[in-house]
């Protein structure tokens, strides 16, 4: 029934904002007939979305239990479970292993090195009581640094990590590392999922590309790393949630194996062409999508309200909801982002209603 | 197939364990030594880097196909006649000051190394000075300069800036390269060279070099 009130300007006023994620600001929180949540929830389930949602309506979240003893995330040096030192730079925003000291040399040896936690008294019901969520958006736990290249690349640095992946005599321990991170990364879901209700989607993190290309083959991919990926999505699914995927780099050539390892979203880096993408996959995966470059400071208001138009043309056929990416974050100028909601609020009514 | 033959055969499948026994047959078979330097390594180098430009091999494969030359070069060094059957020049190669980031710089030192040169890492987080100083060693034709980060990008342009004021400067060509770096980039900052990969870099190194 919601779907037949029609748009009416007052839904364009900012009545609140989001809390925003990893030191951004938060989203503004608008008037609309049902919440950014349902909205969300609709474009994922139903794929009928009420409006083309930005990615602050997905709201990022993050556990700071997680990031202590697994991730990256945190703004300062930290030392993982694994033992694994994480410089922060400041000016990146983000933390990074200092090569050259790797934990491990060959696969093989894991089981001696690297010891799988039990995570069970980590805090995570003490830190899930003191979270306020907000009801009315769908979150997004963020897992960085997940669990198969990435955290091989801080085990081993990256040449070995690379080097181990066509090594025939490291891919069989490789696969039993594998098989204990994926675990470890269902025992996270499985505490986010008990503590956290309003966490909808599970944010999983591995890098798979440079600025130019993937940085193995399909055939690696579907052996050493999709059926892993599979595993995590069914267990995250098993739980009534869905799972997005952050795989940075040019990947375009690997969206087989993020859909057959049983993502529901992909926020690809604007080196890929996303409209492609959109045209070949976006009834299998939903993209995180963004408009054509444009500079907010010297773009006239008209120009900026027809890319907004123009993306939301562009990415609204039905059966492949897409919804506005970070990578498109630069859009986001008060006549952008209202002329987005306006029109694609207009659009979806009449496509939907 | 000639024993060059399958030693470059070897080299572009990664076989590290089969190059050094295949040059040791070829020596025995009375190869000349440069020959299977060039034809048998370098060349099939060549081949590794244009497949890896385009996206028909992958990082992994170009690492071992390194790493397989450098065994055979080991068994090959002795017979040589000098450093300079070995070495078309010495290349210093490292990530600016700030910047932690050693993937592509990593890549770059295996695939010039492959080209022939003699590699000398500097290693990530390097101040200006240390490019500079490095650069003055007379042997030194290529310097190699990377940033991963647009907030390291200031780092290059210093580095390039001192580089160019060095005494020495028409001894050696620096090439620049990084995820964030461009052509317009590198020329404005005075660098002699931009490349986006690391077989392209092994290739215009080499041309600045032999021509």
């Amino acid at each position: 029934m919601f779907r037949k009130i029609p748009f009416v300007k007052a839904e364009l006023d900012v009545i609140g904002m989001t809390q925003g994620y990893a030191r951004r600001p938060g989203s503004p929180i608008r008037n609309t007939p049902v919440t950014p949540r349902e909205n969300m929830i609709s474009l994922f389930y139903d794929k009928k979305p009420f409006w083309m949602p930005t990615f602050g309506e997905l709201a990022m979240t993050g556990s700071e239990v997680y990031t202590k003893h697994l991730g990256r995330g945190r703004a300062c040096d930290i030392t993982d479970v694994f033992g694994i030192e994480w410089e922060y730079v400041e000016s990146a925003g983000g933390s990074i292993v200092r090569p050259g000291t790797p934990l491990l040399d060959d696969v093989n040896n894991w089981k001696e090195v690297v010891h799988i936690p039990d995570i069970s008294d980590w805090g995570w019901e003490e830190e899930a009581k003191e979270t306020k969520l907000d009801p009315r958006f769908s979150h997004e736990m963020s897992l960085i640094n997940g669990f198969w290249f990435e955290r091989l690349i801080s085990f081993m640095d990256f040449m070995e990590a690379a080097v181990a992946l066509i090594d025939e005599e490291q891919q069989d321990a490789i696969k039993e590392l594998f098989a204990a991170t994926t675990d470890l990364a269902c025992k996270v879901v499985d505490k986010i999922c008990e503590l956290y209700p309003l966490v909808d989607f599970i944010n999983v993190h591995d890098d798979w590309g440079s600025q130019a290309a993937p940085f193995f083959s399909q055939d690696v991919a579907y052996e050493l790393f999709v059926p892993f990926m599979k595993q995590l999505t069914d267990h995250i699914h098993s739980w009534g949630r869905k799972a997005t995927l952050h795989s940075c780099g040019h990947n375009e050539d690997r969206i087989q194996c993020f859909i057959d390892g049983g993502f529901d979203l992909w926020a690809p880096q604007n080196m890929n062409h996303i409209k492609e993408l959109y045209d070949n996959y976006g009834d299998k995966i939903i993209f995180a999508a963004w408009p054509e470059q444009f500079d907010p400071e010297t773009c006239p208001e008209e120009e900026q309200r027809r890319i907004a138009r123009k993306f939301v043309d562009d990415f609204s056929t039905p059966g492949k909801p897409a919804i506005l990416s970070q990578y498109g974050r630069f859009a986001l100028t008060p006549a952008f982002s209202d002329e987005m909601y306006e029109y694609s609020r207009k659009k979806y009514g009449e496509l939907f209603g | 197939m000639s024993k060059i033959e399958e030693i470059a055969s070897a080299v572009e499948r990664g076989k590290a364990k089969l190059v050094p026994g295949l040059v040791e047959e070829a020596l025995d078979e009375g190869a000349d030594p440069v020959e299977i330097l060039n034809k048998g390594m370098i060349d099939a180098m060549s081949v590794v880097g244009e497949k890896f430009k385009n996206n028909e091999i992958f990082v992994p494969e170009m690492l071992v196909a390194a790493r397989a030359m450098k065994k055979g070069v080991e068994v090959l060094k002795p017979s040589l006649g000098g450093s300079s059957d070995i070495s078309i020049g010495k290349a210093v190669i490292g990530t600016v000051q700030g910047d932690l980031h050693d993937i592509g710089k990593n890549l770059v030192c295996l695939m010039i190394e492959s080209a022939g040169f003699e590699v000398q890492d500097l290693g990530v987080d390097v101040p200006a000075e240390k490019f500079v100083e490095s650069a003055a060693d007379p042997d030194v034709k290529i310097v190699g300069v990377s940033a991963l980060l647009t907030t390291t990008m200031p780092a290059m342009k210093a580095t390039v800036e001192a580089l160019n004021q060095a005494p020495n400067r028409e001894n050696f060509k620096v090439m620049v390269g990084g995820a964030p770096i461009t052509q317009e980039f590198a020329d404005e900052i005075g660098a002699d060279a931009y490349t986006p990969d690391a077989a392209t870099a092994a290739s215009v190194a080499k041309a600045f070099v032999v021509g």
